[in-house]
Formats: structure tokens, C-alpha cells, sequence
């Protein structure tokens, strides 16, 4: 294969930086790969992908060594319009690359930035919206599709004109599970069709089975460079306290020779080894009887529209004290809706509210002191100069309000946030301001807690540490709500889920009961994880949830 | 409140420039003239142009929640107080007074009948020029318009603009309420310190956008040559041509007899 991608000795850090982002770099990509490029979050995958389409150095500046060559060219001396039409680009999020008040015009943006011919732009346009598949879409508003379609039009603009890599940062991880399936079929195919990928990406239950080689970045450098079944086989991931495929796990655990990539690679491995699917069939599971003490959310009928359209319609759904409730849907599902009703943001059309026996529209003062609520993006809800003060907003001015000094040192011990206590929160890791957000909710110890969305792009080192202790929260007491979209998080952190789909309650049970209905998680968009998959393919109903659920050969456990 | 609406009516099919002249003509018209009848045919011909374009009654819901503010407002205002004016020469009628006593400063605001003629005509004068032109937006696509400026050899920089601000200023009000709400659930009094707590907070979150928007734009070429191709483009046709005139003719009319009025 020809070589089109060449970077030797690269290093990188950013103005103002001592701490390089890339150490000494040597990469080498051939034509037609589907690279995988996986590392913590501030690993360097972003930074090094921006060398590959030229935004560094051209548009960002820092201290640059070594040398990036794309199909021979210097991005050091090619401008990025030049690179970019061997170069394509998808950011994370679809919503900051979308310009055009239509698909077809956003899909022929570039073209017409190149100045080609109005024929050529025209053969430019029909190659993308077809190779992506969203032909469709061609007269419709950008801004009104879903996420995945959005994502979809980012791409297809990117490889509208052809480029022969297509460079991915991150591009599911904004999306409900149905976007992501969208996103990644359209990258398979395009990479069937010749075009060489590289994809940035956090999660790999769903692609790593395409990948043809799997980069491994922690700190600045590559760490692991092979084909994915090996780097999995050497345990490199857990090394750096990433998770790999979930499939991959079980493979792990059943001793397979060759690891699982896919679902149906796993389901034979399964269905070899009759003895190891007994024993999980019998495999008892423990811990997750609901025990019911008082209700502490209530909602009955509860209806309500925005503008003309109907968010939620005839929603019921009551929670007990000390619950852990998953609250699952894809985009639009009304789900924020919902939690912003209960917190009295919104105001009910019609139905009935009540949270810890509170009115949300009449008590929301007493409210706010009881109930917790995280929004999905941390920065939305930090406005302060310093940790510390963000801690004590909210207690100042207040009729009542006070300062419990012993409470917030208390919280902020707990959070690891000593060392940041004096610093602006926007300052921080992703990962710290989310610790700063969750304890500016801890500092008034509430009965509840609404967490929307944690663990949207993050790597599941701070997945599982922010979740553990979530988790422990709810251990001492703390209802927690949690909406997500991420299913592998709702299987092992809750004990139940609500799955709405069109602003209604589709399903509502303990989370081993809703695993079970696979055909109505598919109506409401949602992608089972590939263990409940497998133990009900296999039989196992209800499904297995977690890996350490499976049991080998344990044959006395057949009853 | 006012956006396209999808349709193939003749509106929607002609040239947005056109659209532009037609506005224009009738808005200009109804500011010359003061006659009731010239001014009650503005409506008339505003109201068919608006038949014509086959927008749904509740499109236009807000319109008339506008137009009906003005009109009482306008009304009452202009029946209380026109005569009041100092440079006021002519007769004053009063019918009744809105006040049974003398109020210090204001007095018993008496409802006049040249006020309330002049009234009338300011509000049929703010019916035309608000009908007119709203009809623009509302028939018009957007990639149309920006056709429509870059024929009228607007720089790239500024269709950019217009483009983009499409969607990073309801994106910039998304967040405004997302920290709003977030500082409201956190305090429950919240004044003009916090607003400027929210201001600083959604002007960093903007500015990342801004900064991810402008990387996303330099992968795409823009600005790459001063010279840029356009896939689409607009033409103004026989319609489009008609359309004018009959706007033209209808300002021609009302120039013609304004003048006579005046002269």
C-alpha cells in the first residue's frame, strides 16, 4: 500500500505552555486504512490530528518540531485550502461546523470556497450525498436535523471534494446511540470504497471491529501502534485506565484465544463453549432489589408543549427515596424536559408535580436547597472567580441563606478540590470542573440529585470516576436521576430505567427487566450493550449486565 | 416569530428582489400618503399579496398581535394628544373625556375627532408598513437571500456573517438560558451582579464556539481566493418584471396624487 501520511519526530506544545502535548511522534499511514486513535482526554489525539489537515501550524500557534508530510506535502509550507482537498476534517461537535442554510449549500461549501467550476461543484455535491447517503436531506435546514444527520452533513461537506483521508475528532460522541450507528456505517462504507480513515475516538464497542490498525496516545506519545486484537491482547488500555470493546472484555474473561471485535464474533465464542453459557444461565444476581420506602418524585399525567409541539404527553412516573433511576431516550426524547419540570425551570401545561412532597412551581426556593442538578455541560454552571466562591454562590443573599463553612471544606476535601480551591473553575479539566459543578450541588446536601448527560465525550477513566461516585452518593442515601445515552454506564451504575421515546414513558422497570425488551429499546433508538445482546441471543433472559455477572464452568450453578 | 415558510405560491417563486421593490413601493407609498382610501387600498392589495402567498393563518398569529398593539395604541394616543401638540392650528371637537375630573399635568385627556381621524390614519399607515415587508422572510429561503447578496456583490466575509449568525445567535441564547436557569437553581434571588456573572460565563462559552467555528471554516477553505463560485444563482424574470411594475405603478399612483394634494 502507498504511503500518504508521514510525521517524523514530531513534538508540539502550545503558546504560554511548557508541558509538550506531542513527544516525539513517528506515525506513518497507508492508503485505504481505518485507523482507530484512542488516549485519555488531553492525551494529544486532537492536536495531532490538527497537524494532519494543516490547522497547526497555519491557524494554531506553538512551538512545532519535526516534520508532517501529507501525499508529500510540507503542511508547513502548504496552506490549509490546499491540504484540504487531500485532507477532510469532522470536529466533535456537528453544531460549530455547519455555516449554509441548507444541506446542499453546506455540502457545497468548500468547493465553491475553491472556486471550481459550477459543473464541478455540482459533480462534487452528488458524489458526497451519496457516498454518505443523505440525498434526502438536500433541500433541508442544517439546524433543524437530528444529531447523527447533522454529523452525517459534516462529513459529506468534508469529503465533498474528494480528499483521500478523511480526519475524525471525536464525532459520536455528542450522539444518541441511532447517530452513532448512522456515523459509523457511513465511515465503513466510505472506507470500503477506498477512502482512509482516522478516527479520534473514546468509545469502540461499535467500530472497533472495522478498525485495521489502533493507535494508543497517553501523555503526548504513542504508546501502542497495532492492529487492535493485539493491542487489546496486551492489556494496554487497562494500563492507562481506558476500557476496551465490551465484547473484548468478555473475550477476555473467557480466556479466548481471539479476542471479540463484534457482537457476532462474541456470540460464537459463546455458543462454543456450551458449559461457560449454562453457567451464566444460572448465574444468580444480587443486589438490585428495589426496596420501596416513601416516594420522593411524583409526576401524574403531566403534559407539555413548546409552541405547537407536544415535549411530553401524559408522562407518569413516581421514584422512591434512594433510588437510582436511569433516565434513557435519544435526543428529543424529553428527558432535560422532564428533569427541568421537576426543578420548576418549566412550567407544567397540565398534570401534577411533586418532588419530596413539594409543589416545583410554588416551592422551588425550598426545592432548589434539596434537590441537586448537574447540566451536561459543566461550564454552563459555573460562574464565579474561584473555586471556593462558586462553592458559596447561592448561600449569600439568600433570606435564609448561610455559609456553612464546615460543610464546604467538608465538600471540597472530598471532591480532591484543595489544590484548585483559589483557581478560576474555567481554568480546570474537563474532568475537575465537573468535580467543581457536582460540588457546588454537594455543598446544600441534597436528597436528590438530576445529572444530565455526565459522561458525553469523556474517556471512561472519568467516566467510571465520576460515576463511582455517583455511586457512593446514592449508597448514603441521595436519589440520583441520571439521563444518559450511554448504555453500558445505565446497565452497571442504575437499578432502574425510565426509557422515553416522543416525550412518553416507553418502558419503566429495573434495569435487568428493561435489558430485556430489545425490540422496544430499538423502537426508542437505543443500542443494547453487546453482553445483553449476546445473553439474550444465547437465551439468557433476563440478560446478563455486568462482565463479572459471567461465571466459567461453574456447572453445580445448573440447577 | 417570522420564519420561511415551505410553499410553492407564485410569492415564494419570484425574485427576492422583487419582493424587496414590492415592499419598498407600498412602505413608501403609505408614508406619503395620508388619504384614507389610498391607504385602505395599501391594506387591500397587502392583504391579496399575503393571500397570495399561502402563509397559514397561525403563522401569522404574532403579526396580528403586533399590528393590533399598534393600531390601539396609535389610535388612542393620537386621539388624546394630536391636537395637544403646540404647533396645532386647527379646530378641536372634543366627543368625551377619558378622565370625569382635571388631573394636575395631564388634565382630563379629552378624546378630540381630529385626533381620532389622525389616528386613524397613523394606524392604517402602520398596518401597510408593517404587512409589506414581513412578507419577505416569510417566502423567501435564506440561501435565497444570501443569493440575493452576493448578486448585490456583498464581501463574503459579511454573507459569513449573516449565515452564521442564523444559528450562533439562537446557539448564544440556548446557553443564556441554560446559565440562567443553572443560576437559578442554585439561587433564588438573583440580581444584576449575577447577570453579569451569567454575561462573563456566556461570553467565554461564546467565544469557544467562536474559536471551534473559525478552525471548522479554515478546513473548509474559506477565504482561500477573493474570487468564490456559487452553485445557485437567482434571475429576474418576466414575473419578477411585472411584479415591479405593478409595484412601481401602484408608488406612481400615490406620488401622482399626493402631488395633486399638494400642489
Amino acid at each position: 500500500m502507498d504511503k500518504i501520511v508521514s510525521i517524523n519526530d514530531l513534538s508540539f506544545r502550545y503558546p504560554q505552555s511548557d508541558s509538550y502535548v506531542l513527544n516525539n511522534i513517528n506515525l506513518e499511514v497507508k492508503k485505504g486504512e481505518f485507523i482507530g486513535l484512542a488516549g485519555k482526554s488531553g492525551c494529544g489525539k486532537s492536536t495531532l490530528l490538527y497537524h494532519l489537515c494543516g490547522i497547526i501550524p497555519h491557524a494554531v500557534n506553538g512551538h512545532k518540531e519535526g516534520k508532517v508530510e501529507v501525499f508529500g506535502l510540507d503542511t508547513v509550507k502548504h496552506e490549509i485550502p490546499e491540504l484540504s482537498t487531500h485532507v477532510g476534517m469532522v470536529f466533535q461537535n456537528p453544531e460549530v461546523q455547519l455555516f449554509s442554510v441548507t444541506v446542499e449549500d453546506e455540502v457545497a461549501f468548500i468547493a465553491e470556497n475553491l472556486n471550481y467550476s459550477v459543473e464541478k461543484i455540482k459533480k462534487c455535491l452528488d458524489f458526497s450525498l451519496d457516498a454518505v447517503g443523505i440525498d434526502d436531506l438536500r433541500e433541508r435546514y442544517p439546524f433543524e436535523l437530528s444529531g447523527g444527520e447533522k454529523q452525517r452533513v459534516a462529513i459529506a461537506s468534508a469529503i465533498s471534494v474528494k480528499p483521500e483521508v478523511l480526519v475524525l475528532d471525536e464525532p459520536t460522541s455528542e450522539l444518541d446511540s441511532h447517530g452513532t450507528e448512522m456515523v459509523l456505517e457511513v465511515l465503513h462504507r466510505l472506507n470500503q470504497a477506498g477512502m482512509t480513515i482516522i478516527l479520534a475516538e473514546h468509545h469502540l464497542d461499535e467500530v472497533a471491529c472495522y478498525l485495521d490498525r489502533l493507535i494508543v496516545m497517553d501523555d503526548g506519545r504513542i504508546i501502542a501502534d497495532d492492529e487492535p486484537r493485539t493491542i487489546f491482547q496486551d492489556r494496554i488500555f487497562e494500563s492507562i485506565g481506558l476500557r476496551p470493546p465490551q465484547t473484548v472484555e468478555m473475550g477476555l474473561r473467557l480466556g479466548s484465544s481471539k479476542l471479540p471485535l463484534s457482537v457476532n464474533e462474541a456470540l460464537d465464542i459463546f455458543n462454543t463453549i456450551p458449559t461457560i453459557t449454562r453457567g451464566i444461565v444460572n448465574q444468580k444476581v444480587q443486589g438490585e432489589e428495589i426496596v420501596e420506602i416513601d416516594r420522593i418524585v411524583e409526576i401524574k399525567d403531566l403534559n407539555f408543549l413548546y409552541g405547537d409541539k407536544k415535549v411530553l404527553r401524559s408522562v407518569n412516573l413516581s421514584i422512591n427515596k434512594g433510588e437510582m433511576v436511569g433516565l434513557l431516550g435519544p435526543n428529543g426524547s424529553g428527558k432535560t424536559t422532564l428533569a427541568l419540570l421537576m426543578m420548576g425551570l418549566l412550567k407544567p401545561d397540565q398534570g401534577l408535580v411533586r418532588v419530596d412532597g413539594l409543589d416545583p412551581q410554588k416551592d422551588r426556593k425550598k426545592l432548589v436547597q434539596r434537590v441537586g442538578f448537574l447540566f451536561q455541560n459543566p461550564e454552563h454552571q459555573l460562574f464565579c472567580d474561584s473555586v471556593y466562591s462558586e462553592l458559596t454562590y447561592g448561600f449569600e443573599g439568600g433570606e435564609d441563606g448561610f455559609e456553612d463553612q464546615e460543610v464546604i471544606d467538608e465538600v471540597i476535601n472530598r471532591m480532591g478540590l484543595e489544590k484548585f480551591k483559589n483557581n478560576h473553575p474555567l481554568t480546570l479539566s474537563r474532568g475537575e470542573r465537573q468535580r467543581v459543578a457536582t460540588a457546588t450541588a454537594l455543598v446544600k446536601k441534597p436528597e436528590i440529585m438530576i445529572i444530565d448527560e455526565p459522561t458525553t465525550g469523556q474517556d471512561w477513566y472519568h467516566v467510571s470516576s465520576f460515576m463511582n461516585l455517583v455511586r457512593r452518593l446514592n449508597q448514603e442515601g441521595v436519589t440520583i436521576i441520571l439521563i444518559t445515552h450511554d448504555m453500558r454506564v445505565a446497565a452497571e451504575y442504575c437499578q432502574r430505567l425510565v426509557v422515553m421515546r416522543d416525550g412518553s414513558i416507553l418502558l419503566d422497570g429495573d434495569t435487568r427487566s428493561v435489558f430485556s425488551e430489545i425490540d422496544i429499546l430499538r423502537e426508542a433508538d437505543l443500542k443494547s450493550t453487546p453482553l445483553t445482546e449476546i445473553s439474550l441471543k444465547v437465551g439468557i433472559k433476563p440478560p446478563l449486565l455486568k462482565l463479572n455477572e459471567i461465571k466459567i464452568g461453574e456447572k453445580n450453578d445448573i440447577q | 416569530m417570522i420564519e420561511y415558510v415551505n410553499s410553492n405560491s407564485p410569492l415564494h417563486r419570484l425574485d427576492p428582489r422583487s419582493k424587496i421593490i414590492f415592499s419598498f413601493s407600498i412602505m413608501l407609498a403609505a408614508i406619503l400618503t395620508s388619504s384614507y382610501i389610498i391607504l385602505a387600498s395599501l391594506i387591500i392589495i397587502s392583504i391579496i399579496i399575503w393571500i397570495m402567498a399561502d402563509v397559514p393563518i397561525k403563522k401569522l398569529k404574532p403579526i396580528f398581535l403586533v399590528l393590533f398593539t399598534f393600531v390601539l395604541m396609535g389610535t388612542l394616543t393620537q386621539a388624546v394628544f394630536y391636537t395637544d401638540r403646540t404647533n396645532y392650528t386647527g379646530p378641536v371637537t372634543v366627543l368625551f373625556n377619558l378622565l370625569p375630573y382635571n388631573v394636575p399635568v395631564i388634565g382630563s385627556l379629552p378624546v378630540t375627532v381630529e385626533g381620532l381621524m389622525y389616528g386613524v390614519v397613523f394606524s392604517m399607515r402602520m398596518v401597510v408598513i408593517i404587512l409589506a415587508p414581513v412578507i419577505i422572510p416569510f417566502t423567501t429561503h435564506p440561501s435565497d437571500m444570501i443569493l440575493v447578496l452576493r448578486e448585490m456583490r456583498f464581501p463574503e466575509w459579511m454573507i459569513l456573517l449573516i449565515t452564521m449568525s442564523i444559528r450562533f445567535i439562537p446557539l448564544t441564547f440556548q446557553n443564556f438560558y441554560t446559565i440562567r436557569n443553572a443560576q437559578k437553581l442554585r439561587k433564588i434571588k438573583t440580581g444584576f451582579h449575577d447577570l453579569m456573572l451569567l454575561m462573563e460565563t456566556l461570553l467565554i462559552t461564546s467565544l469557544k464556539t467562536s474559536k471551534q467555528m473559525a478552525l471548522s471554516l479554515e478546513t473548509k477553505a474559506f477565504g482561500y481566493s477573493s474570487k468564490r463560485t456559487s452553485l445557485k444563482t437567482i434571475k429576474f424574470g418576466k414575473k419578477d418584471v411585472i411584479f415591479s411594475a405593478f409595484s412601481l405603478t401602484v408608488l406612481g399612483i400615490v406620488l401622482i396624487n399626493t402631488g395633486a394634494v399638494y400642489g
